[in-house]
């Protein structure tokens, strides 16, 4: 039951409504359980090891702030529970396939639904208590719906702590935050049924199958992923912030229009806010600090240590690896190169500097994207080797747009061609279309249009998956 | 509060009202499209004295042209590539509806048939046609997670968009262009120019064991109906298979066994199941794209070999019996 699926529009109709009418001393009860339900639809395992863990950090948190040791052991703690996630995700291949699944096995205990996602919320919970910046939680419902709240169960936003509790003894729910979430979700719902999973098709076509392809073609592919990344999770966010704005709450923005940054630490600054927030704090500052007598040294060593472990966190692998590497490598020469290019820049005409920087930083993000989408390091080799030979085919239909279209007939051309007007459409406008969804006003057009664009052009048997729900 | 509910109200009439009338505009488009063979057989007087049917191997293999110069009788290629024999009846039904019932229905069938994990039911192909009892029967049975959404305006579809948009847009060109044969006249498609696909490898590689093929009951049921439903309309109904790769014939072990029970269906409704396994291009993978297809020349030998046994049956079927 993701939230693309029918089943879930059912379950949110309801929780909204309910919510609404309940008294707001009873709704974090309510939530917690809906969150469990939402959980244990998907799988009784999860919900086991949601129930395990929270329970446990919850105890456990009481005695962090006098004992160093139970510090150290909670973080190891969740930091096992991730590792396993990945251990056991990358070996499992059925993963998010499996609901309302009957049987028990291991496995499933250890790729439990949303599992890397709310480990680390308790690691900022643990951290914020031992350095007093916060008390421990004294209500385990509201600690349950901190970690459970099923709008973010799936693949966030991670929340810090203080970001979330104060939001719980919210009272009222206005007619005007029903319309801004539902705006919300169904922007979401747009970029993932009609944008993102339309790309499926020319992205697979490329990096599921072992032919090698013309240079254009893949790099191409290459573009494509990273788009349909985007759609797919920025999809997934706007559905989120949508619900969790129905039922009162304000979750934490994850994309600030991203493929418009003019370096890559911008586009950190503007891809996945959520989790490069947690890392920054948790990582990147401490790291800094420690080493803060080496200046640069110690910047270029908070940013490989943290973009390694960030890759670590979302697959154990060389894949991942590398995929870290490019970015810790962008990253350091940005840092090394400042001045240089700040100097540039005023050389320079100002717009034409902008366009070139957006290019590349969209160039070097894809580049990257090769490594986290390739199921192989030989594969995203051998993708990287088709990039750079035989660049420009002999026969542009046959050997650059069929393969993007799954053989190239007329009826998967024409699908391309839709996806990418449909795509371009939305990335010229998207401030505007932004802008109109955060709206409080119910803004008719907008919400025919949107509908009437997910009926004609979505995808409704995709199998509602979400690209963040491997991690 | 007021302003709200009516915005409301009004998003959702606006909304329904454009999804009715795109739902008439699709049904109306997609019933003009000529390449659509559920479309075309049900506008056009095709009147064949042949009808060839089954999945992709039929459509790819048997030129009607091929056969008629054999035989003297009108033939049409009736098959649909990834089709299955529900598939196959309901196209059948659209054809019996409009046309005269032709002498002969060769309907394509092997062990691959009768096992779910090959080919399907494409839903999509019928989505014009929800509201005929007969189609809702099928479509309910064999995709009904699909024909839940089918009450709702457009949702019809919107369900497979990617497969219906383009269709759709044909199909109004084709009425604005008053056009009236689809792409393919007869029916065949000629096969792509692959010489070897490699899917064979593949297939050894996944089942180094070989594959076991498993018996559906729903596709037995609708190879019934589809019996059945030719038989009523006096057509005589032949089962046949192309020749099959002999080297492809190990990886397959109770293929013969799955030969058999089809022999025993075809018995049961007195029909012949024609195999054509004695032909020499079984023994070379140089006549084949893959182990079950053949390449564009050796297709053209069997098309010829099967307007043989075709003039043939005609022949017996049609010289007086001596009492």
């Amino acid at each position: 039951m993701t939230f693309n699926s029918p089943s879930f529009f059912l379950f949110l109709f309801i929780v909204v409504t309910v919510n609404y009418l309940t008294p707001t001393s009873f709704r974090s009860k309510l939530l917690v359980f809906a969150s469990f339900v939402f959980i244990g639809l998907y799988n009784f395992e999860s919900l086991l090891t949601l129930l395990f863990l929270s329970s446990l950090n919850y105890y456990l948190a009481k005695k962090v702030v006098a004992n160093r040791f139970f510090y150290v052991f909670t973080v190891a703690l969740n930091v096992c529970a991730i590792l396993l996630f990945n251990h056991f995700s990358t070996f499992n291949t059925g993963f998010g396939f499996s609901v309302f699944s009957a049987h028990f096995s291991t496995d499933k205990f250890f790729i439990a639904l949303g599992l890397s996602f709310y480990s680390l919320q308790n690691i900022a919970y643990i951290s914020e208590v031992r350095f007093g910046r916060m008390i421990p939680e004294t209500n385990i419902i509201n600690y349950f719906l901190y970690c459970s709240f099923f709008p973010k169960i799936i693949s966030g936003p991670v929340m810090l702590p203080a970001e979330f509790f104060p939001q719980v003894e919210k009272t009222t729910i206005t007619a005007s935050e029903l319309i801004m979430g539902f705006q919300r979700l169904l922007l979401g719902l747009f970029k993932k049924m009609v944008i993102a999973d339309r790309l499926v098709a020319a992205v697979s076509s490329v990096f599921d199958f072992n032919s090698d392809y013309a240079g254009i073609t893949t790099i191409a592919a290459a573009y494509l992923f990273t788009l349909q990344m985007y759609f797919d999770f920025s999809g997934y966010t706007d559905m989120a912030l949508g619900i969790g704005k129905m039922l009162g709450y304000n979750l934490k923005e994850n994309f600030d229009t991203p493929l418009r940054s003019t370096s890559v630490s911008e586009f950190w600054r503007r891809w996945h806010i959520s989790l490069i927030s947690f890392f920054t704090k948790y990582i990147y500052y401490p790291v800094v600090y420690k080493l803060r007598e080496y200046r640069k040294a110690a910047a270029l060593t908070g940013i490989a240590v943290t973009f390694i472990i960030s890759g670590w966190w979302h697959r154990i692998g060389l894949t991942f690896f590398c995929w870290a590497l490019c970015h810790v490598v962008y990253l350091s020469f940005e840092l090394l190169t400042k001045r240089w290019r700040v100097k540039l820049s005023e050389k320079i005409n100002k717009r034409l500097y902008q366009l070139f920087s957006v290019f590349i930083v969209f160039n070097l993000v894809c580049f990257s994207n090769i490594f986290f989408r390739a199921e192989s390091f030989e594969k995203a080799i051998r993708l990287v080797k088709n990039a750079v030979g035989n660049f420009i085919p002999k026969n542009m239909l046959s050997g650059f747009v069929a393969p993007l279209a799954q053989g190239g007939h007329q009826i998967d051309e024409f699908n391309l061609f839709i996806s990418i007007f449909l795509m371009v459409t939305v990335l010229l406008f998207e401030r505007k279309i932004n802008l109109v969804a955060k709206s409080a006003h119910l803004r008719i057009a907008y919400v025919v249009i949107l509908l009437l664009l997910i009926m004609v052009f979505g995808v409704f048997n995709s199998g509602a998956r979400f690209i963040y729900m491997q991690f | 509060m007021k302003k709200i509910s009516s915005k409301i109200v009004s998003s959702i009439s606006i909304l329904l009202l454009l999804l009715i009338g795109l739902s008439r505009l699709f049904d109306f488009a997609l019933r003009q499209n000529c390449n659509l063979k559920a479309s075309y057989v049900q506008k056009a007087k095709i009147n064949a004295d042949v009808l060839i049917h089954g999945p992709c191997e039929p459509l790819w293999f048997i030129s009607p042209a091929i056969v008629d110069l054999q035989t003297g009788l009108k033939s049409y290629n009736l098959a649909l590539s990834h089709s299955d024999f529900a598939d196959n009846y309901l196209h059948l039904y659209f054809y019996l509806k409009n046309n005269t019932a032709p002498k002969y229905l060769f309907l394509f069938v092997t062990p691959e048939s009768m096992d779910a994990n090959y080919n399907t039911f494409n839903t999509y192909r019928f989505a014009a046609f929800i509201g005929d009892s007969t189609t809702d029967s099928v479509v309910k049975e064999c995709d009904s997670s699909y024909f839940v959404w089918t009450k709702i305006p457009f949702m019809k579809y919107a369900f497979y968009s990617s497969k219906i948009n383009f269709d759709a847009l044909q199909g109004l060109k084709h009425n604005f262009t008053h056009r009236t044969l689809p792409h393919f006249a007869d029916g065949y498609e000629p096969p792509l120019q692959i010489k070897w696909d490699n899917h064979l490898e593949e297939f050894i590689q996944l089942y180094p064991k070989g594959y076991t093929f498993k018996w559906s009951p729903l596709r037995e049921k609708y190879l019934r109906k589809t019996i059945e439903l030719a038989q009523q309309k006096g057509v005589k109904v032949y089962l046949f298979e192309t020749p099959v790769l002999k080297e492809s014939m190990r990886y397959l072990p109770n293929r013969s066994e799955i030969i058999a029970r089809i022999k025993i269906l075809a018995a049961h409704y007195h029909i012949v199941y024609k195999q054509f396994d004695y032909m020499k291009m079984a023994d070379s993978r140089t006549n084949y794209m893959s182990a079950l297809n053949l390449n564009i020349n050796s297709s053209r030998i069997f098309a010829e070999e099967l307007g043989k046994y075709i003039k043939s049956e005609q022949f017996q079927n049609e010289t007086p019996t001596i009492h």
